[in-house]
């Protein structure tokens, strides 16, 4: 019992961090932008994941780089992100400006 | 960091997926392409393999991607005379599985983790077929 209390209040404390943002560049988000989200994201220790908002069934999916082609994100679809750790808003917003920024193409 | 070699049996082919590959991973990841046969034809050259490992390898070790079958019997050749080098050799599709994998790379991930990325693209529908 005593564990389980203190799991759920380390839980409480780690707060989750997310953010919509649409998926302007032409290729959505793949080759090229897919590596380039990736790589922002593993500069933080926090862990991501997206969800898809404009595909019918999509699943909130950690990200991985299979797993940007699998969210399979095209121009105009919205996605939404979430950072769990202990810099998640730096990460965030990190790839929010990524994003915001079309990937500098 | 974790390497990233391609072996095809067209030197064409080889050096367009190091193309395409190098430029998601960036500078940092070593990518070596190798194809075609020592007199310029479709094949494969143990020799330009065995040479082309040694260029790249890092400590971390060398995943290396293949078109076909018989590409993996000329690494396993070139391999015998080569000790001490971390390779694995992929089943994962060429260009899907180098792009993976060179991403994976470009992050600082073991072998096993760019080996595991790679395979992931056997996971990849391009097109929704009708069933």
């Amino acid at each position: 019992m005593a564990v389980a209390s203190r799991n759920k209040l380390c839980k409480q404390e780690q707060r989750v961090v997310e953010a919509e943002v649409v998926v302007q560049t032409p290729s959505g988000l793949h080759a090229r932008p897919a590596a380039l989200l990736y790589q922002t994201v593993r500069r933080f220790q926090s862990r991501f994941t997206i969800t898809n908002l404009d595909k019918p069934r999509s699943a909130e999916l950690a990200i991985t780089p299979v797993n940007l082609l699998l969210a399979d994100v095209n121009q105009g679809q919205r996605i939404r992100l979430r950072a769990d750790g202990p810099d998640e808003q730096a990460a965030l917003a990190a790839v929010q400006d990524l994003i915001v920024a079309n990937f500098g193409e | 960091m974790v390497s990233i070699m391609i072996v095809s049996h067209s030197a064409l082919l080889s050096a367009g997926v190091q193309e395409f590959v190098s430029q998601v991973a960036g500078p940092e990841v070593r990518i070596a392409a190798v194809g075609g046969a020592p007199d310029g034809g479709l094949g494969t050259s143990v020799e330009q393999i065995r040479a082309a490992l040694s260029s790249i390898a890092t400590a971390e070790g060398v995943l290396v991607l293949v078109d076909l079958k018989g590409a993996v019997i000329a690494v396993d050749a070139a391999l015998e005379e080569l000790d001490d080098l971390r390779v694995v050799v992929s089943n994962a599709p060429l260009v899907e599985g180098a792009y993976l994998a060179a991403i994976e790379a470009s992050v600082g991930a073991t072998l096993d983790e760019t080996a595991t990325a790679a395979l992931r693209a056997c996971d990849i529908l391009k097109v929704h077929c009708p069933s």
